[in-house]
């Protein structure tokens, strides 16, 4: 297909993506000055965070407020949200409307400060400034510029844990713990998660860990230039996500080795092996591995999770992912996931798309004639609509129809067992015939 | 704010324009559900058509993460294609007029779509984007016909403006009759539904199936997912029935006007009166009254016993029907309302937003001028969207938990226990959801439409009924509900 200056996909905006990594602090409530469309963006992210609720509210702009100005407004609903929620820390986050009008937003917020004494963080994130990750990062920058201390000493041996829900993975709460597991087993502590469950105290001591460990491709600028002024190293974007054994060997060797720790990583790696063990006389598994293999599949999906998932599929599996479709919301993730895929373009050639509109994806699941995909709920009905089985692993966690409830990780060696279960839904949903059982079953003489 | 009892008339009658400054004094912070944009996504999937967005990709993506899902796989186009101009930051300093034009040729070139609905969103709405301008120039030039929806979030003054200006906007998909196809009607004004074979029934089904009875066929059923071949044969039926008003009347008024097509005041058949009434206005239009008749008394014929059992276990006592907020159009608080009275309970309506009742044009709100549907609704400002729950009506009332013999409710009713004890629970208290994608029952609509909807509406309230004299071994929902 020729270039095109259209967009469509599933990818949100920089206030959603703001809000995302706002409702990883623990206290934190959010007001967003913008329409009521913006405050249900809002919504749908927070939720993200099971065990971390943060209450927001929108102004709701409407027309005559555009024109007589939305100050009382957001000043009487800063007032409310004072009273009502008591918050430790509050974000105002300016919407499309908000930001075109201009509202004295930060003059606001700095008289509400001196009253209530709650930290009062004023963020411009339209949807027009950008995609998640563009949010994402202005989050991380207003909390470390105003809370992380610059004079505390380093810790050896300690890493951040950054941006686990743009993994790509809907199983991303429960994956973040076994990443967490896996690092302490090669002798690496956490010493702060941007941002899940987060409490102002592992903010304040962010500066102190050796590395971010970053869990997804996507890019933060603002969060760059501040690991590099405090000397933080940036891991994660050469590797892949620690889906499956090939991933998760090579995930844990690529950190190790920035630690001297490759001898820790090989013996938790001989550990690990216990948690497939039982799959080996399993009939079931057996049985699924080789229906499995050798099939075509899709994989769609945020960019750093898709080019793993697809790695996972080939080399664990002997599953051929004929069809990539990469998700980013810059060129950089792209391009980091590209460059994982190198390995499975030496033996296939998928076709990879990158940031491509759902027609374009449907057209080339057609003409690659799958037999199943794998990626969000978003394209469960594109990719059923034209034939082809799919199971939703990617995107978030709370999208409506992710019906997730088992904490078990879908990452690490433990991940394989997760993994294999979705895939055995999917080999039934794929290779099941319910219409020509319907139009065979047995009918009795009088029926 | 204490919480009073209102007709629906009467709060029409004392509240303020939607539109106005009043609103925000009477009713801080009170916001409709969703957004302009939010609202008009799934309802522009017709078949063949494509939304062109003009504004930014996240727009996209916050209706592709919740609405598109929920409710487009289900009740729209399963899957709709929703290219955007992509606006960013330059876009809204130095304009997108050439974007625009640039997108509405690439849409027609890649997509080949029958109709592109073009949809101004909040980013170009606020900048002033000479939408129209560019769709002037550029309409010969494209196969496409395109249809401007300029729904930004900024306009979100009620949801049933929000309605009349979606549903506006395919009046110009209809055209002249060619023809006139006698004995037909339109049904307008089916949203969330969709008149399409699938495992369950929508309430279309079940107004056609009766309408099939009494000789009188179907022409076009409108509008959500629709075809652009619905649209234009609509003109030819003879007469204009209603689902839900709000997004009917348009059409219908359209109609009417243009082509001088008469249509019903009747709408939301659900209960045995309503569906009656309903299809005495058919028969009355096209004088076939005694087979009407006839019909209406076969098809009660056989949901007379579960009615009456129904009936007598509700009759006298109080139905709370939560109006969602109204998630639920205003209108569709009133449809369980009519269905309740039909049952003998005496109807409350809460969480309809006093702005809500304001927000449906007059005209388009057939309910409370339908004698005995001016229902009672609790009064309350509703402020920075605070939603009420069924314990706090009824005490703000200073009703007693005994008065109540069935709780309606939308998605998300509250439920709780102490654990092993039930505070409001299934268990103690007769619930039935009214959510449209949880009510979907075998062979019956989903949202009890007609006679099998009143028959699935019946079984539902016995069930609840009996369900609620257990007192004991509440639900895990209420009992996460009590969680600390």
């Amino acid at each position: 297909m020729k270039e095109t200056l259209l967009r469509d996909s599933a990818q949100q905006s920089a206030l959603a993506g703001a809000v995302l990594a706002i409702s990883g602090i623990k206290n934190a409530a959010i007001i967003i000055h913008a329409s009521s469309g913006c405050g249900w963006a809002g919504r749908w992210m927070r939720s993200e965070h099971p065990l971390n609720y943060v209450p927001l509210i929108a102004t709701s702009l409407l027309e005559n407020e555009l024109i007589f100005g939305g100050k009382e407004k957001l000043q009487r609903t800063i007032d409310w949200v004072m009273a009502q929620w008591k918050p430790k820390l509050l974000f105002i986050l300016t919407g499309d409307s908000g930001s075109l009008i201009n509202d004295p937003v930060e003059g606001i917020a700095f008289e509400r400060e001196r009253i209530s004494h709650v930290p009062i963080i004023c963020l411009d994130v339209p949807y027009f400034k950008g995609l998640t990750a563009v949010g994402v990062d202005d989050v991380y920058r207003s909390l470390l510029e105003r809370f992380a201390k610059k004079d505390v000493s380093k810790k050896k041996d300690t890493i951040n844990l950054i941006a686990p829900y743009l993994s790509g993975s809907s199983n991303w709460p429960f994956d973040l713990e076994e990443v967490a597991r896996l690092l302490q087993g090669i002798g690496l502590s956490v010493n702060c998660v941007l941002t899940s469950n987060t409490s102002m105290e592992e903010i304040e001591r962010f500066y102190a860990a050796e590395a971010d460990l970053h869990l997804t491709h996507e890019v933060f600028p603002q969060l760059a230039m501040l690991e590099d002024e405090m000397g933080i190293l940036r891991l994660g974007l050469d590797l892949p996500l620690p889906i499956g054994v090939c991933n998760t060997e090579e995930w844990l060797l690529g950190i190790a080795k920035r630690f001297d720790k490759e001898k820790e990583a090989k013996l938790l790696t001989e550990l690990e092996k216990k948690h497939l063990v039982p799959l080996r006389f399993l009939y079931n598994a057996t049985w699924l591995q080789t229906w499995l293999s050798n099939q075509s599949a899709a994989v769609i999906g945020p960019a750093s999770w898709a080019s793993s998932f697809s790695r996972f599929l080939y080399f664990d599996l002997n599953v051929y992912p004929k069809v990539i479709a990469l998700y980013g919301d810059s060129d950089d993730p792209i391009e980091y996931s590209k460059n994982i895929l190198k390995d499975v373009q030496g033996y296939i050639n998928p076709i990879v798309l990158e940031n491509p509109l759902y027609i374009e994806v449907a057209q080339a699941i057609k003409e690659a004639e799958v037999e199943f995909s794998i990626g969000q709920t978003q394209e469960k009905s594109l990719v059923e609509g034209i034939g082809v089985a799919h199971l939703s692993l990617a995107g978030l966690y709370s999208i409506l129809g992710t019906y997730n409830f088992i904490p078990f990780p879908s990452m690490g060696f433990k991940g394989v067992l997760y993994l294999m279960t979705m895939l055995g839904r999917l080999v039934e949903e794929t290779f099941h015939e319910p219409q020509r059982w319907q139009e065979l079953r047995f009918r009795g003489r009088e029926e | 704010m204490e919480l009073g009892l209102k007709r629906m008339s009467e709060i029409y009658e004392i509240v303020p324009d939607p539109r106005s400054l009043e609103r925000e004094k009477e009713f801080p912070g009170y916001y409709t559900h969703w957004c302009n944009f939010m609202q008009a996504f799934y309802h522009l999937g017709i078949q063949d058509g494509v939304v062109l967005v003009h504004g930014p990709q996240g727009c996209v993506g916050n209706v592709r993460s919740f609405l598109a899902t929920y409710v487009g796989q289900f009740f729209g186009h399963p899957f709709l294609f929703a290219p955007t101009t992509d606006m960013g930051p330059s876009d809204v300093i130095l304009g997108a007029k050439e974007k625009l034009e640039q997108a509405i040729i690439e849409v027609d070139q890649i997509y080949k779509p029958k109709v592109i609905c073009l949809t101004i969103t909040c980013a170009a709405a606020v900048t002033k984007e000479p939408v129209e301008e560019v769709v002037s120039s550029l309409q010969n030039r494209v196969k496409a016909k395109i249809l401007i929806f300029n729904v930004p979030g900024i306009k979100n003054y009620a949801a049933g403006f929000n309605r009349v200006e979606i549903a506006s906007g395919f009046c110009k998909l209809l055209r002249p009759p060619e023809k006139k196809i006698s004995n037909s009607v339109n049904i307008l004004g089916m949203a969330k539904e969709v008149h399409h074979p699938g495992k369950f029934l929508c309430d279309s089904h079940e107004l056609e199936r009766l309408l099939n009875k009494v000789g009188i066929r179907v022409n076009s059923v409108l509008l959500q997912s629709a075809s652009i071949g619905d649209f234009e044969r609509a003109s030819e039926a003879e007469f204009n029935t209603f689902n839900c008003p709000q997004w009917g009347y348009p059409l219908a008024k359209y109609m009417k006007d243009h082509y001088g097509i008469p249509c019903g005041t009747q709408a939301n058949p659900l209960g045995v009166t309503a569906i009656s009434r309903w299809l005495r206005e058919v028969g009355s239009f096209f004088k076939i009254e005694e087979k009407v008749e006839a019909l209406i008394q076969e098809e009660f014929e056989e949901i007379k016993a579960l009615w009456d059992e129904a009936k007598a276990l509700v009759t006298g006592k109080i139905a709370l029907i939560d109006g969602g907020d109204p998630m639920s159009a205003v209108e569709r608080a009133v449809a369980w309302g009519k269905i309740c009275s039909d049952l003998g309970m005496r109807p409350i309506l809460y969480n309809v937003p006093p702005i809500e009742i304001k927000g449906i044009p007059y005209e388009a709100s057939i309910a409370f001028r339908n004698e005995g549907e001016d229902f009672e609704v609790v009064y309350s400002d509703y402020a920075y969207h605070r939603r009420l729950t069924p314990w706090k009506v009824i005490e703000g009332l200073g009703l007693k938990f005994e008065d109540i013999s069935l709780y309606l409710g939308d998605v998300f009713p509250e439920q709780k226990a102490e654990w092993n004890l039930p505070i409001f629970d299934a268990s103690n208290s007769p619930c039935l959801v009214s959510t449209t994608h949880c009510t979907r029952n075998k062979n019956r609509p989903g949202r009890k439409v007609g006679f099998k909807g009143a028959e699935a509406f019946a079984k539902g309230v016995i069930n609840a009924v009996k369900t609620s004299k257990r007192w004991d071994r509440p639900t895990v929902y209420a009992r996460l509900g009590g969680l600390r």
